[in-house]
């Protein structure tokens, strides 16, 4: 073992001539002076001495001390003595006295063995969620310290707003099961159905279901889009994370104060989930220094209404609350405002440099309500140098209720090719699955996609029926991406006519699964055509029709059979 | 020494013999909760005694004990109420209020063994003694040794001072 104590103290020879009741005194006059050697002299029993190192709560064997028993004749050495289970071995097998103290130290050293193993330490980890915990323990030992550091046993971290437990904390030495599943989930081949086999995150369940606030705000016959269409389609419900629409105003301490009352063990954090209404700038720049080796992040900033006046006219030192009488006998409306914690790009500052393992990102941003903060956002984000998968989610604040507001950030809030490029040169990210959605590309930015990101394999990037786009999907799509197996075609050209659909170039043979989006659907010229491109095609999920006259199939497997069944059930529902 | 499921299952009977050379007899379905005694079995059936060589008698008692214990509450009784998860809640807790050093010992026999629930109950219980103790507590309270070296403990200290106060 290499000696690390000053050189003065190297060598420290303490005789012990006494009984065992003078150990007490050998820890303290080892923990001033740190010695290597310890003479143990006759008529002492070593037993005693293991006795008392172990059952004596105040009392530790100083690691470095070589240990040199004497009993009657006999000398015994516990050479380096590196640990105390080669003291008590050493010691037991010289001692005929004691029997039954003998079991017990064998016991012990048993017992030393199991608690020093790293995949049982690892277990007494999990077991452990108070961040003091965790940090006490991690600093028992090196077996320890090296189970806590274990790069799969990295601990997760979650914090809901809506949560059951505790302040909405909750700490794991396991990976949590995601609530939205990564992209590379998207593709199940054990699945069939439309909606699970080809799986959108729920950060990408915009399509699917109307935001709580939407649903409060506007009633069902004034939503006019796609999203009060489709939501009828999603039968698996509200996501359960979604919050309540109104939620009161949280009490307590501040998010940040949590989060650094947290992230003292950051550095054993590898997966963060975060979905609340209260992160900001500050807090997540926090969670980035704190957690070097953070690997995964879902951050799912949602942005609640608050029953207050948001902005508080200057009434003096106490606001007017919904109800109060205001001056000239003017009483506040029950004004639905926002009083979300701030995040913009600032919270994303940096992390390349802070979280550079950073390899899966899934963000629903319900505050993004600019081009330059998105393309901020993504290009720090872009720069992560191992960056696998990317979900980004933009959804309209609750602060869009009006039609004006709506139609502002609608107009404001787009994922052109400015900010698919800024992610694209910011790195480029080495990505292997991609989902963006309020997409408005064009064959430009696809084009810098598939040769800055070759490795990719998933990509559903979505546009929204507001975005007044006529772009189509690149003629040259196969060569493009060759090794993709996972495709959501809906939003590389805004509802698609088939006629401008070249299934013949689409040699992709590696895909798996397909989701189209057309605005008439598919003959089934074309989906033979289909077939003959993607040979190992599947899954089709097929989307047609306008806002009223939606129509959603699934083929599943994708055979000559099905195709022609498929075709055959079309015609006859098109009469 | 003879441990039983319950009077239903025991049809196969496994021998195991411990690292003293005691021998135990129990059903099969009660060794088959260690994944490791399950596939050894598979391997070379129920008539060749299996030897654990790195359990003792008591300690493999206390095993034996438990999974006993468990197989017997996988069964369903016609005569007898079904065990409630409060029952084998208390069950266990009585289990693991043992002396520290055969706590310690059962970690590496439902190590060796392979009985996960058996494992986890004790790792709980690890650290419920060790939750709130700051580091030089849970070594004393587990007899480990702090192996860091001066300036590894240095650093610690630095990052996280309170811990040890």
């Amino acid at each position: 073992m290499p000696c690390s104590l000053p050189p003065p103290l190297l060598l420290f020879l303490y005789v012990l001539r006494s009984s065992p009741l003078a150990l007490p005194r050998l820890s303290v006059l080892h923990s001033r002076h740190p010695f290597h050697s310890l003479l143990l002299f006759p008529s002492l029993c070593p037993l005693c001495i293991i006795n008392a190192f172990h059952s004596a709560r105040s009392l530790w064997v100083p690691s470095p001390v070589k240990v040199v028993g004497l009993q009657g004749s006999r000398i015994y050495s516990s050479a380096t003595c590196p640990n105390s289970r080669v003291l008590a071995s050493g010691l037991v097998a010289s001692c005929k006295r004691h029997q039954v103290r003998m079991e017990q130290a064998q016991e012990l050293v048993a017992g030393i063995e199991g608690v020093q193993q790293p995949d049982v330490v690892a277990l007494i980890f999990r077991q452990l969620s108070e961040p003091q915990d965790v940090l006490a323990a991690a600093a028992v030992c090196r077996t320890w310290r090296a189970a806590a550091t274990d790069l799969s046993q990295l601990r997760s971290w979650q914090y809901d707003d809506d949560s059951a437990t505790a302040a909405g904390i909750k700490s794991s030495a396991t990976p949590m099961q995601p609530k939205t599943p990564l992209p590379k989930h998207w593709v199940n081949p054990t699945t069939h159905s439309p909606f699970s086999s080809f799986k959108t995150p729920r950060s990408l369940a915009m399509l699917s279901a109307p935001s709580p606030i939407r649903s409060l705000l506007w009633p069902c016959d004034r939503l006019t889009d796609a999203n009060a269409v489709t939501s009828n389609i999603d039968e698996n419900g509200p996501s359960p994370r979604t919050p309540s629409p109104v939620q009161p105003v949280a009490p307590g301490g501040s998010f940040l104060d949590i989060v650094l009352a947290q992230m003292v063990i950051g550095k054993f954090v590898g997966d963060v989930d975060i979905s609340s209404s209260r992160l900001n700038d500050k807090s997540l720049q926090t969670i980035f220094k704190s957690c070097p080796r953070l690997h995964t992040l879902r951050l799912q900033h949602l942005c609640v209404p608050s029953m207050y006046p948001s902005n508080t006219f200057d009434l003096g030192p106490s606001p007017l609350r919904v109800g109060d009488i205001g001056p000239d006998n003017y009483i506040l409306p029950p004004v639905l405002s926002c009083g979300c914690g701030q995040l913009s790009e600032r919270g994303f500052a940096a992390v390349r440099w802070h979280c550079s393992d950073l390899s899966s990102v899934t963000l629903v941003l319900q505050h993004v309500i600019s081009k330059k903060v998105y393309r901020q956002v993504l290009s720090e984000l872009g720069a992560l140098p191992k960056l696998h998968t990317l979900s980004v989610e933009l959804r309209m604040p609750s602060f869009g209720q009006s039609v004006k507001s709506q139609l502002i950030w609608q107009e404001n809030t787009h994922c052109t090719d400015k900010e698919l490029l800024a992610l694209l040169n910011a790195g480029p990210p080495p990505l292997s699955a991609l989902a963006l959605n309020r997409c408005d590309l064009t064959e430009a930015s696809i084009s810098a996609l598939a040769s800055s990101c070759p490795n990719l394999e998933a990509i559903d990037l979505r546009s929204s029926s507001d975005i007044q786009g006529e772009h189509d999907i690149p003629l040259n799509i196969g060569a493009l991406f060759q090794n993709l197996t996972c495709l959501s075609a809906a939003a590389l050209g805004v509802f698609q006519t088939p006629e401008k659909l070249p299934f013949e170039s689409w040699v992709m043979p590696a895909l798996k699964r397909l989701r189209l989006e057309t605005v008439e659907p598919l003959s089934l010229s074309q989906l033979q055509t289909l077939k003959c491109a993607c040979a190992r095609l599947e899954s089709l999920h097929l989307i047609s029709g306008t806002h009223a006259t939606l129509q959603e199939s699934h083929i599943y497997p994708v055979t000559d059979d099905t195709i022609l069944e498929h075709g055959m059930l079309n015609s006859l529902s098109t009469f | 020494m003879h441990f039983q499921g319950s009077p239903n299952m025991a049809e196969k009977r496994v021998k195991l013999i411990s690292s003293d050379n005691d021998e135990f007899e129990v059903d099969e379905a009660v060794a088959f909760e260690s994944e490791t005694l399950r596939n050894m079995i598979q391997d070379t059936g129920t008539n060749v005694p299996i030897s654990i060589p790195n359990v003792s008698s008591d300690i493999l008692a206390k095993v034996l004990e438990y999974c006993s214990y468990h197989a017997e509450t996988m069964e369903t009784h016609d005569d007898k109420p079904p065990i409630t998860d409060a029952q084998i809640r208390e069950w266990d807790a009585d289990f693991v209020d043992v002396h520290p050093a055969t706590l310690y010992s059962l970690i590496l026999a439902a190590n060796y063994l392979n009985i996960k629930n058996l494992l986890d109950l004790i790792c709980q219980a690890v650290a419920n003694n060790i939750r709130g103790k700051t580091a030089v507590e849970i070594r004393k309270i587990l007899h480990i040794q702090d192996d860091f070296t001066y300036e590894e403990e240095m650093e610690i200290r630095r990052e996280t001072k309170w811990a040890f106060d």
